[in-house]
């Protein structure tokens, strides 16, 4: 997903971060648009229960991408919807992932701006008992979609052979 | 075309496999720049003296490589080669073998550390400047987007060039 035009590049630091987001979710769509409807829901056996079909991986990243600008907004006082665990059917799963990309990007295009500071400065431990600041829980979001990504084609390369 | 077995096993093996897809990624595309494109100034303004051109980038994306992994190898007492303050200048004909030797150097890091638990990585913290921890899978993280990031920062400069 190459820009064409140089004012497509968001600006800073949290702009190069926010493009890399959506260039991963957007290599996670176009995988996600190769896949049958069948494959989409089948239960690959030997994997965990929360990541044991195509459907359940995805179901879990968008949970998951609410989740990471959760914290975010939370670090940062602002409103925030709580995260919910809902069954995405395929046909849905393209708009859904934009949505969260956008609840995602409204945190840095509001009217509050988020310094670099912030970004490094700002810490919060996490469900899972990693401390991160904003920058690294970024991070950790984007290679998240990556790693979901790769499983994904793992997959495939299974259902294949 | 990546076969199932080509995957690396693990959390640590889905880390090096998606931070060698972001160098690979890169590396098709600056070894596919000209010489002079390579070596052009296209942000004199900037105060950060390795985003001045696509080669003092990518020197700093090579030393950066090394002292990540250096940061893990210095944590597993593995032999490792101290870096100093300086970029190596790197020429576009050698880049990509240079690239192709920090994946080489990482991957041997990482050796043996494939299958880690989450707890494990949790608790395999690397220090590095000032105050400033990290575990092990926040550092490959880092390290991920630190190669994504320069690779967009690339795109950017060769649009530049093209205006």
């Amino acid at each position: 997903m190459s820009k064409n035009n140089l004012e497509d590049y968001r600006k800073g630091a949290i702009g190069s971060l926010l493009d890399e987001y959506e260039k991963a979710l957007f290599e996670l769509k176009t995988v996600l648009q190769t896949v049958n409807a069948d494959d989409y829901s089948r239960i690959v056996e030997g994997e965990d229960d929360h990541c044991c079909s195509i459907q359940i991986i995805m179901n879990h990243v968008v949970r998951a991408g609410y989740g990471y600008a959760n914290y975010i907004r939370d670090a940062l006082s602002m409103d925030s919807v709580p995260t919910e665990d809902r069954q995405i059917e395929q046909t849905k799963i393209g708009g859904e992932i934009v949505k969260m990309f956008a609840y995602t990007t409204e945190i840095f295009e509001g009217e509050r701006q988020i310094t670099d500071e912030e970004m490094e400065n700002v810490y919060f431990k996490t469900r899972w008992e990693v401390t991160y600041n904003i920058d690294q829980l970024f991070e950790h979001a984007i290679v998240h979609a990556l790693r979901h990504r790769r499983q994904i084609q793992k997959f495939l390369l299974k259902f294949q052979s | 075309m990546k076969k199932l077995e080509d995957y690396r096993k693990g959390a640590v093996g889905a880390l090096m496999d998606e931070y060698e897809r972001a160098a690979i990624e890169l590396k098709s595309i600056v070894e596919n720049v000209s010489e002079e494109e390579y070596e052009r100034i296209a942000d004199a303004e900037t105060k950060d003296a390795d985003c001045h051109s696509i080669q003092t980038m990518m020197n700093h994306v090579i030393h950066a490589g090394y002292g990540y992994a250096n940061g893990i190898r210095r944590k597993t007492s593995m032999a490792h080669e101290p870096l100093g303050d300086e970029r190596p200048q790197i020429s576009q004909m050698e880049i990509g073998d240079e690239i192709d030797k920090v994946l080489a150097y990482t991957e041997e890091t990482l050796d043996g550390l494939w299958e880690m638990s989450y707890a494990e990585l949790d608790k395999f913290v690397i220090e590095r400047k000032g105050d400033f921890s990290e575990n092990l899978e926040q550092l490959l993280e880092h390290a991920v987007l630190h190669i994504l990031r320069h690779r967009r920062q690339v795109d950017k400069f060769l649009l530049k060039f093209e205006n």
